[in-house]
């Protein structure tokens, strides 16, 4: 790992508008992937990890050229790779391999596996169809097939099988970065371990690097050397994996570390569990935008609470708040809104507890928007306030309020 | 001990095409007693959703068929039972959730109309009551504003929120077993963690019993009470949680757990099916010897540790240790790290 790196994504942005009418005017943008920079080294594994719709697929997709970014820019190599087309595009897609979560995606069932992962050559101009077959049997082999699969169709190979021949298909133009999107996801623990394993060795002989996308903190902890977290389009902590996950400096890492259930009975009952679900990208919260499950959520100086009342008390201040929007009552159920939101009686700061209960009676009076005004006047956070910038922590560039001066 | 709530003995079930029969489940045996969770482990193409997809006959038949055991639910054999009587216990007192929440639910009406429709069919609530009881199910199992939410269509909910609901009907006809297949598969981990803590949380205090289908061993540890691992139509091995997760016994389940020296063998060929002779795990072995090619499957013997396996080291004639050496092994590697 010397010198530049192979791959450097700078405030990548891949927005997607949603239009309305006859004249598809722009009412708004999905931010899908919402300014993402990190560095893919050479010879090294970086891993993507974040949840369902956290924008890392879109990510790789963006930056290998499947998508058009909307903003930021893609230098492979050096050379800026971001709109380009002719000969530096042709040049960079066939130095970067890609590999998905599902096989049969890039498989024509009624085309021989061969054939299939051939094809790219002749795409990319070879006629010599020896020389093909001489390139694509080496390369099953690589890959722990054998030349007498060259003739068979995909539905005649299990799912790991496939994978491998996915594998082979991205290597057969000798690239020197893959972008692997999900590439064990689908298949059993012990049919994975093969699966890297081999991309292990692939790698090695090829002196890959890897661009390796994943929902799974198994998988990244066991094969990746660098982590970068993705949580609603933005990047929220990259480092070393065993750093990043011994020690996780981001509250959302410590949240998707800790709601992994342990591999012991003996620790059962220790789940890290959010409250609320994930924000809307195309209406992402404001600050930070983690802040409406963030359990770390940094309360305000004039208010002494601890961290769990602070959660519960802005988890009901945004329930009244989404319910005057909507005009509904924010009281459901034959709970009362304390209890629904586990708000203790009464809250250990008695100011704050004062004006809880003056907004809970302005709810019981039906004045459910003066009470949602009254709790958000009171009960604020910098980090719905103010954007986190990137700081480093131990050299991870890590964005959270705590870590810069307005935390603690 | 009291009378388990369900026995399973020699259950078979296999599919008939018109090219070959597949027994999918080959012989199981397991019970499930009030109160406590048992997971049912294995890989895709163990058999452990069939398994328990013949316990109230969800399967398809023909191309499914029951060939042999009992499966006794409360004192009654269920395989005896006429499909109406069944119907009857499916839902009402046999329960299921799947990985993927839209095999239980309907596009077409609201979550309350089928929450409410399943309480009429098994007689727990009508009318306002009804409704009202289904408010208060959509509020137990989590779901925020219940009282809006319950007139909304299930594709107005999230993957994690539609899986609730699918809880809730299940709930619904307060049924005395849920049966839970991969529920948490198909969801983000954040996610699935609120769901196995809600699992938790309704199996606690509604005393349910549940068969818990998955082939995460972390989720395993965080729910059951006991394990039956399942391979090639099989139980390979069974007991309790804390004894398997102590020293997994059977060579397969080490293999589970990460074995290395297994992963070199594994059979992974769409045209390499398992043996039927012997021991179906023969071939992946990695303490295979001549006498795990003969005959059927060994019986489930105690290992001396608390669970059984079905393995040949543990008779009389041969040395468990053989197998046994590598628990140990496990153990000290994993504390060195
Ligand atoms: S900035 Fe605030 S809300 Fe965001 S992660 Fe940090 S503490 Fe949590
Ligand atoms: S019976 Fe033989 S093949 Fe089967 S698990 Fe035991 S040692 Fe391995």
């Amino acid at each position: 790992m010397s010198g530049e790196p192979i791959l450097s994504v700078r405030d990548l942005e891949r927005h997607y508008p949603i239009t309305r009418g006859l004249f598809r005017r722009e009412v708004g943008r999905v931010r899908a992937v919402d300014g993402v920079s990190f560095d893919l080294e050479r010879g090294e594994t970086l891993a993507l990890v974040g949840e369902s719709g956290c924008g890392k697929s879109t990510a790789a997709r963006t930056l290998v050229g499947l998508e058009d970014p909307t903003g930021g820019t893609v230098r492979f190599d050096g050379a800026d790779v971001t709109t380009a087309d002719g000969r530096v595009a042709t040049d960079f897609r066939r130095r970067v391999g890609m590999v998905f979560q599902d096989p049969d995606s890039s498989f024509n069932p009624r085309m021989p596996v061969g054939e299939a992962v051939g094809e790219p050559l002749r795409i990319h101009g070879m006629r010599d169809e020896q020389r093909e077959r001489a390139i694509v049997t080496e390369l099953l082999e690589l890959v722990g097939l054998s030349a007498s699969h060259y003739d068979r169709y995909p539905h005649e190979f299990s799912g790991g099988q496939k994978q491998r021949l996915a594998l082979a298909r991205a290597l057969v133009l000798d690239p020197e970065v893959v972008v692997a999107d999900e590439p064990v996801s689908a298949l059993d623990r012990r049919v994975q371990d093969d699966v890297l394993d081999l991309m292990a060795d692939l790698q090695e002989r090829f002196d890959l690097s890897i661009l390796f996308i994943s929902h799974d903190v198994d998988v990244v902890r066991s094969f990746c050397d660098r982590v970068a977290v993705m949580y609603l389009g933005e990047l929220v902590e990259r480092g070393p994996v065993e750093t990043v996950f011994e020690e996780p400096a981001h509250p959302y890492t410590r949240a998707l570390l800790g709601s992994v259930p342990a591999l012991d009975p003996g620790d059962r009952g220790e789940l890290v569990t959010l409250t609320g679900e994930v924000g809307d990208p195309a209406d992402p919260p404001t600050g930070c935008r983690f802040h409406p499950r963030c359990p770390a959520v940094i309360p305000p100086p004039e208010y002494d609470l601890p961290r769990e009342e602070w959660r519960a008390l802005l988890d009901l201040r945004f329930a009244v708040a989404d319910a005057a929007d909507a005009d509904e009552d924010p009281r459901t159920g034959d709970r009362s809104l304390r209890e629904a939101h586990g708000v203790p009686a009464p809250l250990s700061d008695p100011d704050a507890e004062a004006v809880l209960e003056r907004a809970l009676t302005d709810v019981e009076d039906g004045a459910t928007e003066r009470g949602a005004r009254r709790l958000a006047e009171a009960f604020t956070t910098v980090c719905e306030a103010e954007v986190p910038p990137e700081i480093d922590v131990d050299d991870r560039p890590v964005t959270c309020h705590r870590h810069d001066d307005r935390g603690d | 001990m009291t009378e388990p709530l369900l026995s399973v003995s020699n259950l078979r079930t296999q599919f008939r095409t018109d090219r070959e029969t597949v027994r999918a489940v080959d012989g199981v045996d397991f019970d499930v007693f009030r109160g406590e969770t048992l997971a049912i482990v294995g890989e895709s193409g163990s058999g452990k959703t069939v398994a328990c997809e013949s316990i109230t006959r969800l399967l398809e038949e023909p191309p499914a068929e029951l060939v042999d055991g009992e499966v006794v639910f409360d004192g009654v054999d269920l395989t005896t039972l006429p499909e109406a009587t069944l119907r009857e216990i499916r839902g009402n007192r046999i329960a299921h959730v799947f990985q993927n929440p839209q095999r239980s639910l309907s596009p077409v009406y609201t979550v309350g109309e089928q929450l409410v429709e399943a309480m009429a069919i098994h007689d727990v609530a009508s009318g306002t009551a009804a409704r009202e009881r289904a408010v208060g199910l959509l509020d137990r199992v989590g779901i925020p504003r219940p009282s809006v939410r319950v007139d909304e269509y299930p594709h107005q909910f999230s993957g994690g929120m539609r899986q609730r609901v699918a809880i809730a009907i299940a709930l619904a006809a307060e049924p005395d077993l849920l049966v839970a297949d991969e529920p948490t598969t198909a969801l983000d981990v954040t996610v699935q963690a609120q769901l196995l803590d809600l699992l938790t949380d309704l199996q606690e205090t509604l005393e349910l019993a549940v068969i818990l289908v998955t082939h995460d061993f972390r989720v395993v540890a965080e729910l059951a009470d006991r394990v039956v691992v399942m391979y090639d139509g099989k139980v390979m091995e069974r007991g309790s949680v804390g004894d398997v997760f102590d020293g997994p016994a059977h060579p397969y389940t080490q293999a589970l757990f990460g074995g290395e020296d297994v992963a070199d063998r594994r059979v992974d060929d769409a045209d390499d099916t398992a043996p039927t002779v012997g021991c179906r795990f023969h071939r992946e072995c990695p303490h295979a010897i001549p006498d795990c090619r003969r005959g059927d499957q060994p019986p489930l013997r105690p290992t001396g540790t608390g669970q059984r396996a079905a393995c040949v080291y543990y008779d009389e004639s041969h040395d468990s240790s053989v197998v046994r050496a590598r628990r140990l092994e496990r153990e000290v590697t994993s504390d060195e790290r």
